[in-house]
C-alpha cells in the first residue's frame, strides 16, 4: 500500500516505509542492522532501489547482497523546512545522496553531525534507527577522521 | 509545407494567487479563451489533450474534461503526463496526431489550484510529495526543491557555480516579470535580496524557488493549412525533440554533465528537425522549478559552453533587451507556477512574443523561439522550436 500522504502531513507520526513482497528482504535485513542491495546474477552489477529487472542486462535473476555499509556523500542538502508535521521539530536535517562502496547510490540522512559540517566526499558508514518491530531505517554517520585515513 | 502544424490560439485563466474555483473551471475557462483567441468554436475542435491537475486528478482526466467541455467530436483525447514538460509534450503529440490524420484541431489545456490549496488537507507540498519514493525518499524528509538542491550542490562542487550565479537568474526573471502586468511577483529584486531571502534547502533560498500559484492555460494547435484561415498569426512548430532518462535522481550516472547531455539530446533533435541551430534563436524558454535549472538548460540548449552558463547569463544577458532573452514573462520564478500550467505558460509567452503582442517586453524582431520543457529532477525533456514565418516547402 502506498503511504497516505494526506494523513501523514497532518499527523505527528513519522512517515515510514511500507515493505511489500518484493522489498521485504531489504527491510528485514535492515531490521537486523544489515544493509543489503540486489546484485544481478548474470552481470554482477549492484542496483538500488529494489526492483525486478536488472537495468543493465535485463536479467530477472538477482541475489540480496550485504553491503559494507561504507560510502561517501555524493551530494547533500540541509533541509530547513518540514516536509510533513513530524519533521517540524527535526529541521534542519541533512538529506544526502550516499554513494556506497558497491557503486550504488541511495538517499538517506546524515546524522550525528552539525549540518553545516557536511561536505561532498564526506566518508560515512551506515547506522540504523530502530523505529518499530518491523522497521529500522538506514541512516549514515560520518566516519571519524582518524578512522577515515586508516 | 504540407505537414506543418501551428499554434493558433492561446488562453489563460485566473493565473496568480487565488483563482477561487476548482481546476475544472480553470481548464474550461482557459480553453474558452484559447478558442476565442483562435476565432473558432468548440464544434471546430476534434482533439483534446489535458495536462492533469495535481489537485483533483483523475485516471481518465481527458475523458472527464471532454465530457465537461461538451466536445461534440472526440476523434482523439488523451492526457499528457510528463510533469512540467506535459505542455511541450502535448504540442508534440498534437502535431503527431494532426500529421497522422487522427485529428485536425487539437486543444491542449492545463490547470491547477496549488496556491489556494495551501493549508488545506490536500496541500500542494503533499500532492507533490507523491512524486517522491514513499519508501526510499519520504522517510528522510526531502522537499521537492531539495532534490534540485542536491543537483545544484554538485554544479557548485564541480564547476564552481555560486549562490550569486543562481540569484542572477531570479533577478533576471523578476526584471522580465516587472514588464508583464499579469505576473504574480513584479517588484524588482537584487542579488542581495535573493541571498538574504529565507534559506529553504541549501543552497537554495526562497527566491531561487518557483512560486506556488493557481491558474489555467490552454492553446489550440492545427494544421498549417487550417491555420492560414484563422484569426491570429500562426506560430509554426518547426522542430520537436525529446529525451527521457531516469525517474529517481540517485540512479543518474552523474549530477552535472548527464543533465546537460539529456537536454542537448532533446534539443538537438528539435534543432535538426527545424534545420536550425542555437545561433538562429531569438529568445528561449527553459523550465525553471528553481533558478539553477535555467543555467543547466542554457548549456543543454547550446547557448553556453560546459560550466559557462553563469558567465553567459551574467550582466542581464537573459533579460528582455539582453543578448538572449529567457523566460520573458518571468517564468515559474516570477510569473506563476500553478503546476502543469507553469511551463504551459512558457509556450503561451513564446507564441505571444512571436506574434509581436508583448508590448513593453516585446523582443524586437523575434522570429525563432526555443521552448524547453523539463520535468522530474531534470530527467524528462521535450523541446520545441517555434517560428512565426511559414516554413519553406
Amino acid at each position: 500500500m502506498p503511504l497516505d500522504l494526506e494523513v501523514i502531513a497532518s499527523s505527528s507520526d513519522r512517515p515510514l516505509p511500507t515493505p511489500d513482497a518484493f522489498s521485504g528482504p531489504f527491510w528485514a535485513a535492515a531490521r537486523q542492522h544489515e544493509l543489503v542491495v540486489q546484485r544481478c546474477d548474470d552481470c554482477g552489477r549492484f542496483r538500488f532501489y529494489p526492483r525486478p529487472m536488472c537495468p543493465d542486462c535485463h536479467s530477472m535473476r538477482a541475489q540480496w547482497t550485504r553491503c559494507s555499509g561504507r560510502g561517501m556523500v555524493y551530494s547533500f542538502t540541509v533541509v530547513r523546512r518540514p516536509l510533513a508535521r513530524w519533521f517540524a521539530s527535526r529541521v534542519p536535517l541533512v538529506c544526502a545522496v550516499i554513494e556506497l562502496e558497491e557503486g550504488v547510490r541511495m538517499m538517506s540522512n546524515v546524522i550525528g553531525i552539525d549540518p553545516d559540517q557536511v561536505r561532498i566526499g564526506l566518508e560515512v558508514t551506515v547506522s540504523f534507527e530502530d523505529i518499530d518491530e518491523q522497521i529500522s531505517l538506514p541512516v549514515f554517520e560520518a566516519v571519524p577522521s582518524d578512522a577515515a585515513t586508516g | 509545407m504540407s505537414d506543418g502544424v501551428a499554434v493558433v490560439g492561446i488562453g489563460e485563466a485566473r493565473v496568480g494567487r487565488d483563482a477561487g474555483c476548482t481546476p475544472w473551471e480553470l481548464h474550461l475557462e482557459a480553453i474558452q479563451a484559447a478558442l476565442a483567441d483562435a476565432g473558432i468554436g468548440i464544434e471546430d475542435v476534434d482533439g483534446l489533450i489535458s495536462c492533469p491537475s495535481t489537485i483533483g486528478d483523475h485516471a481518465r482526466h481527458h475523458v472527464l474534461l471532454a465530457e465537461q467541455l461538451g466536445l461534440p467530436v472526440k476523434a482523439y483525447t488523451d492526457s499528457s503526463r510528463v510533469g512540467g514538460a506535459s505542455a511541450t509534450a502535448a504540442v508534440r503529440d498534437a502535431a503527431a496526431m494532426i500529421r497522422a490524420g487522427m485529428a485536425e484541431v487539437v486543444v491542449i489545456s492545463s490547470a491547477d489550484t496549488q496556491r489556494s490549496s495551501v493549508g488545506r488537507r490536500d496541500t500542494p507540498v503533499i500532492k507533490m510529495a507523491h512524486y517522491h519514493h514513499a519508501d526510499y525518499e519520504i522517510p528522510y524528509g526531502p522537499l521537492i526543491v531539495s532534490l534540485y538542491a542536491l543537483v545544484a550542490q554538485r554544479w557548485m562542487h564541480e564547476y564552481g557555480w555560486t549562490a550569486e550565479d543562481f540569484a542572477e537568474i531570479a533577478v533576471t526573471q523578476r526584471f522580465n516579470a516587472s514588464l508583464h502586468p499579469g505576473a504574480q511577483e513584479r517588484d524588482l529584486i537584487t542579488v542581495a535580496d535573493v541571498l538574504s531571502s529565507r534559506l529553504i534547502t541549501d543552497p537554495l533560498k526562497m527566491l531561487d524557488c518557483s512560486l506556488i500559484s493557481d491558474g489555467g492555460a490552454a492553446m489550440v494547435v492545427t494544421s498549417a493549412a487550417r491555420a492560414a484561415a484563422m484569426n491570429q498569426r500562426p506560430v509554426y512548430v518547426r522542430g520537436m525533440g525529446n529525451a527521457y532518462s531516469y525517474y529517481y535522481c540517485w540512479n543518474l550516472p552523474d549530477y552535472t554533465d548527464y543533465f546537460r547531455d539529456m537536454i542537448s539530446a532533446s534539443a538537438s533533435r528539435a534543432y535538426s528537425q527545424a534545420g536550425l541551430s542555437p545561433h538562429d534563436v531569438d529568445l528561449a524558454f527553459v523550465g525553471d522549478p528553481v533558478g539553477p535549472c535555467v543555467l543547466i538548460g542554457l548549456e543543454g540548449l547550446g547557448f553556453a559552453a560546459p560550466g559557462q552558463a553563469p558567465s553567459f547569463a551574467a550582466g542581464g544577458a537573459c533579460r528582455v533587451g539582453g543578448r538572449l532573452p529567457v523566460n520573458t514573462h518571468g517564468g515559474c520564478l516570477s510569473y506563476a507556477h500553478p503546476g502543469a500550467p507553469g511551463q504551459h505558460l512558457h509556450v503561451i509567452e513564446a507564441v505571444r512574443q512571436l506574434r509581436g503582442d508583448c508590448g513593453s517586453r516585446q523582443v524586437e524582431g523575434a522570429r525563432i523561439a526555443v521552448v524547453h520543457g523539463l520535468a522530474g529532477v531534470i530527467t524528462s525533456h521535450c523541446t520545441l522550436v517555434l517560428d512565426n514565418e511559414v516554413p519553406a516547402a
